[in-house]
């Protein structure tokens, strides 16, 4: 496939996972044809992972939603967009009025631009409810409140590339060689420099043949072993005694909590053994500049926030943080969840982090969105607009971008509670398994079709312009929600993008110096750029924390046991995760050929020892039990988790039949990662 | 078998050997002669200059027990030699392949740029002790078996010791 | 020299990405990783061997060897399949009638398989300089089991 003088290059962000990686994609009379690759690019270098590689197939795909369509007794009805968006806006009228502004949910998208997010959240708030979130529920919202609690900021300390300036890489709960594969380019970089990479997880990842030290503990022990390594650089003096004199709050509390756990505990929970805990907390604490890096085997767990509290004091002991090549690296899940979360489409946060209940913080964005009425209490989160629901609270939901059927925990409950509400729209760009479930679906745009900003995991906002046009009457979701606002009565000032990302930037101070025309230079600005002359903070944390006194705290935590443990009826802990080749639920990365091609179907991996005694071989048909549901998939015997363990990737529908919706009790995030199962051959 | 083995603390970084091993595979075996010969004359020793610390280390082929290279070439061109111990090499079976080079984890499989084929350490065939080994003025690199190689080093951590205690010091 | 993809297998994540730019660039892909029991991984391409096996047999000169560069052309392939009986690495493959082998992206700088690899272990290079990368890593390694531990309680800065 040669660039022939037909063919054109434009400059995109991928649009799968957070990393913000990008290429150019090829066009010719219209139509995406092919990718060439960006060497100049800061993040990815010119590389691109499988997924990225396929990321074109999307935009040509003839799944693609073209028009509105309305359910009717006879099936789907094509709508024009005149009647489709009367239809939705008298409905939410109509339940906003008789059921009050509490009994609308709005569920935001991280694969959305920052303006479309930031739009979707006022016109929520405007509405009068702040029942609005996103599926950063579902990955990282404890990481919003554990490093927010303790480091003053919910978010990557330091950019990617300056995990090559580490000399320890301590990896807990990340398998990035498959989720973030161009993390492992930074991280051999490191490695090529001498650093010592440690890998704690329960299964043997392609992220494991990349360390140094490997600690397989049990799924949900993660506290346990951190505050074991605690534990151990306290005892040995380890700690960095300056920083946690001068920068740091808390100390006394975090090591009197550390006396119960030494190695020995720390092993018997973890399954460890005591010496490589003792290794892997030399190694963290005596390199000069050390970075953890985690992703959702820390957060999704009932634990969640704690295991996030745990991996910053353990940053913050050893001083850690704030330095090049030291930092705390949370890999996010979507293209721009970050950006999703800046810009509050979250329940208990206003754009920019103000808390909802905070006077001062409604105040001004009062002022700035001239309006006299806020919401005054956090709304429902992701999680709980699903059992609002189920419960008959809520009467219409508006979903962008989010197929919640199969992201959910225990996916059967969504269901029902999906049936029960009175009005369902749904603004995709496929006919995913939530829009069968819609009154009314909306054609969105995917990314390449239109243009706006999106934040990666290391707080990059780039910028990408529009390079072809969506399929039919699909619109971007932007145009979607400025001709809705119109139809609510709303009046939105806006005609562009660019408008929106010019009210943000009053409204999120990190983005104060934010435009279009900055963001559209080089590769994007990293927040927080307060003005329009400073050049963006690529490493957070430098000389004071984002707290009010400028202070870290650091915060004790203890371990407790998962949700649901193994019993004699559900004998089987299953854990889930990602393979490198889908993505998320997989309504994207399933309907890539390519793709789908080289991992087709649903699949449970299952250690050879528990195999041979139930008799089960390569490629039988499996059925899988928890309390909420059963489905099927095929056995793969491996060696790569341990006994009693099964695992199972999320990307396939029946995967989340099975989790539970145990919740973390501050960030209200599911325990994916932990369910009790048992199993049968079909 | 005896292997050459490396005392990097010692390696001053004065690539004698890499020269020496250079000329005695060349034709005329000669270091004024070799320097004009066609096919030129490869070396199979490395000195590898670590700039942040200011060391050479010496990096030569291992012969290693269970050899990757051996493991993965198709032809047969590497082998073990079954008395010696030896990992040789036959040019004549080589395709050029590399797949060697891609599995070798000391990286010291070179390549002859006329022949196009590989080249490795043969341990030089003929002599008591090899060129690199007899080149080096520091003794950082010693032709030794691995047991006799630790015994060494015993004995000089032994001495090291009796230099440090006095007469008179037993208690 | 002639140039080739060569595989630093010390880094190969088993993505298959380099499986995917391949088949995009060139309809099926030339590259395939093979992810083995354990975590090893290894994509296994053609070699472009300086003295190569599949030339040999081949009736009609469509594969041919000059000054150790591969060649193929396409129009003189029978189909007959003999280069993939010589072929050690099984990277010459018979489709829809005939041959399909590696022709490192011609008009792009560096091949789709190298330019993608996320994790930087698809090389393309002269072989000779192959070995240079891994006996410095290797150096560095030797170098720093020398160097005395770091006493307890102190950071080196």
């Amino acid at each position: 496939m040669k660039t022939t003088e037909k063919r054109t290059l434009h400059p995109t962000i991928c649009p799968y996972c957070s990393l913000g990686c990008g290429f150019f994609l090829e066009l010719e009379e219209g139509k995406a044809v092919g990718i060439r690759y960006m060497p100049e690019h800061p993040v990815n270098e010119g590389s691109l992972c499988p997924k990225g590689n396929a990321a074109p197939d999307i935009l040509n795909h003839p799944d693609r939603l073209k028009y509105p369509l309305l359910k009717t007794e006879n099936g789907w009805k094509q709508l024009e967009w005149e009647e489709a968006l009367s239809l939705a806006a008298e409905k939410l009228g109509t339940a906003r009025k008789e059921n009050g502004p509490n009994s609308l949910a709005f569920l935001g998208s991280a694969k959305c631009s920052n303006e479309e997010n930031y739009l979707f959240q006022k016109i929520a708030r405007l509405l009068g409810t702040s029942n609005v979130d996103n599926c950063a529920r579902l990955c990282h919202a404890s990481t919003l409140i554990g490093l927010g609690k303790t480091l003053g900021a919910g978010a990557m300390t330091n950019p990617l590339a300056d995990l090559s300036n580490s000399d320890c890489v301590f990896v807990i709960g990340s398998n990035f060689a498959e989720n973030h594969p161009a993390v492992a380019r930074q991280v051999l970089r490191a490695k090529d420099k001498g650093a010592f990479v440690i890998v704690a997880d329960p299964r043997l990842t392609p992220t494991s043949w990349l360390a140094d030290l490997t600690l397989r503990l049990k799924p949900g022990t993660d506290v346990a072993l951190l505050n074991g390594m605690m534990h151990v650089i306290v005892n040995e003096g380890l700690l960095d005694r300056n920083f946690v004199r001068e920068k740091t709050e808390g100390f006394p509390g975090l090591e009197q909590a550390l006396q119960r756990c030494c190695p020995e505990t720390a092993s018997r929970i973890t399954g460890i053994p005591p010496s490589e805990i003792i290794k892997a907390a030399r190694a963290y604490a005596r390199a000069g500049a050390a970075s953890i890096v985690y992703s959702m085997g820390i957060t999704q767990h009932i634990s969640g926030t704690d295991n996030v509290t745990a991996c910053a004091d353990l940053a913050l002991l050893c001083g850690q943080v704030g330095r090049k090549g030291a930092g705390v690296l949370p890999l996010r899940g979507q293209n721009n969840v970050q950006g999703a979360c800046d810009m509050g489409a979250l329940a208990e946060f206003f754009p920019g982090y103000g808390k909802v209940g905070d006077a001062e913080a409604a105040g001004r964005l009062k002022t700035l969105w001239k309006t006299d009425k806020l919401p005054e209490k956090p709304g429902l989160t992701a999680t709980e607009i699903a059992e609002a629901a189920g419960k008959g609270k809520l009467k219409a939901l508006y979903v962008m971008g989010e197929d919640l059927v199969n992201s959910h925990a225990d996916s059967s409950r969504v269901r029902e509670a999906l049936e029960s509400l009175d009005f369902l729209v749904v603004q995709d760009i496929f006919m995913t398994d939530t829009a069968e479930y819609a009154d009314l679906v909306l054609p969105a745009a995917a990314w390449a079709e239109k243009e706006g900003s999106f934040t990666s995991t290391e707080r990059r906002v780039q910028w990408t312009d529009r390079a072809l046009s969506p399929p039919g009457e699909a619109k971007p979701d932007i145009e979607i929600l400025l001709l809705l606002a119109e139809k609510l009565g709303l009046g939105l000032p806006y005609r562009t993008a660019g408008d929106v990302l010019a009210e943000i930037s009053g409204a999120v101070p990190s983005y104060g110096g934010m435009t279009k025309e900055r963001l559209k230079k080089g590769f994007g600005l990293i927040w927080p750029c307060p003005d329009s002359s400073h050049p963006g903070t690529p490493v957070l944390h430098v000389g004071r924390f984002k707290t009010p006194d400028g202070k870290a705290r650091l915060i004790p935590v203890e371990y407790q046991s998962p949700a649901e443990i193994p019993d004699p009826d559900y004998p089987f802990l299953l854990t889930t995760g990602r393979v490198v080749l889908h993505y998320n639920a997989g309504s994207m990365s399933r309907r890539s050929k390519a793709l789908l091609e080289k991992e087709p179907g649903l699949f449970v991996e299952i250690h050879p020892s528990d195999a041979k005694a139930m008799e089960i071989g390569e490629g039988n048909r499996l059925v899988l039990e928890t309390r909420r549901g059963k489905t099927e998939a095929t056995a793969r015997l491996t060696g790569k988790i341990g006994p009693g363990v099964l695992f199972m990737p999320f990307h396939f529908p029946g995967t989340n039949v099975l989790t539970g919706d145990a919740l973390d009790r501050e960030a209200k995030i599911p325990e994916f990662k932990v369910s009790a199962c048992r199993i049968r051959r079909e | 078998m005896k292997e050459v083995m490396v005392r990097p603390e010692r390696c001053m970084g004065c690539r004698s050997c890499e020269i020496a091993c250079a000329v005695e595979h060349s034709e005329s075996k000669s270091l004024f002669a070799a320097v004009g010969e066609s096919p030129s004359p490869r070396k199979r020793i490395y000195i590898e200059y670590i700039p942040e610390h200011a060391a050479s280390v010496p990096v030569t082929c291992r012969h290693c027990e269970d050899a990757p290279c051996t493991t993965v070439c198709p032809t047969g061109a590497l082998s073990r030699e079954e008395i010696s111990r030896k990992v040789v090499h036959s040019p004549e079976l080589c395709i050029g392949c590399w797949t060697c080079s891609m599995v070798c984890n000391y990286g010291v499989i070179g390549r002859q740029k006329e022949a196009r084929v590989a080249v490795k350490c043969d341990l030089c065939p003929g002599r008591e002790v090899p060129a690199c080994v007899e080149a080096c003025p520091t003794n950082a690199l010693v032709y030794a078996e691995v047991k006799d190689f630790s015994g060494i080093k015993r004995a000089e951590a032994a001495l090291k010791l009796a230099r440090g205690m006095k007469p008179g010091s037993a208690l | 020299m002639p140039e080739a993809v060569y595989a630093d297998l010390s880094r190969c994540i088993g993505c298959r990405a380099c499986e995917l730019a391949c088949e995009r660039e060139n309809k099926s892909s030339r590259i395939s990783v093979k992810v083995l029991s354990g975590l090893a991984a290894a994509p296994v391409s053609c070699r472009q061997c300086e003295i190569p096996l599949c030339t040999a047999p081949c009736p009609k000169g469509a594969l041919s060897c000059e000054n150790g560069k591969l060649e193929y052309e396409a129009e003189n392939c029978t189909g007959c399949g003999l280069c993939t009986l010589a072929c050690p690495f099984g990277t010459a493959v018979l489709r829809a009638g005939i041959i399909e082998r590696c022709n490192l992206c011609p008009g792009m700088e560096t091949p789709a398989c190298v330019a993608t690899c996320p994790a930087g272990a698809l090389i393309y290079t002269e072989p000779g300089s192959l070995g240079e990368n891994i006996r410095q890593r290797r150096a560095k390694r030797m170098n720093r089991a020398l160097e005395p531990p770091a006493p307890a309680g102190r950071r080196a800065e």
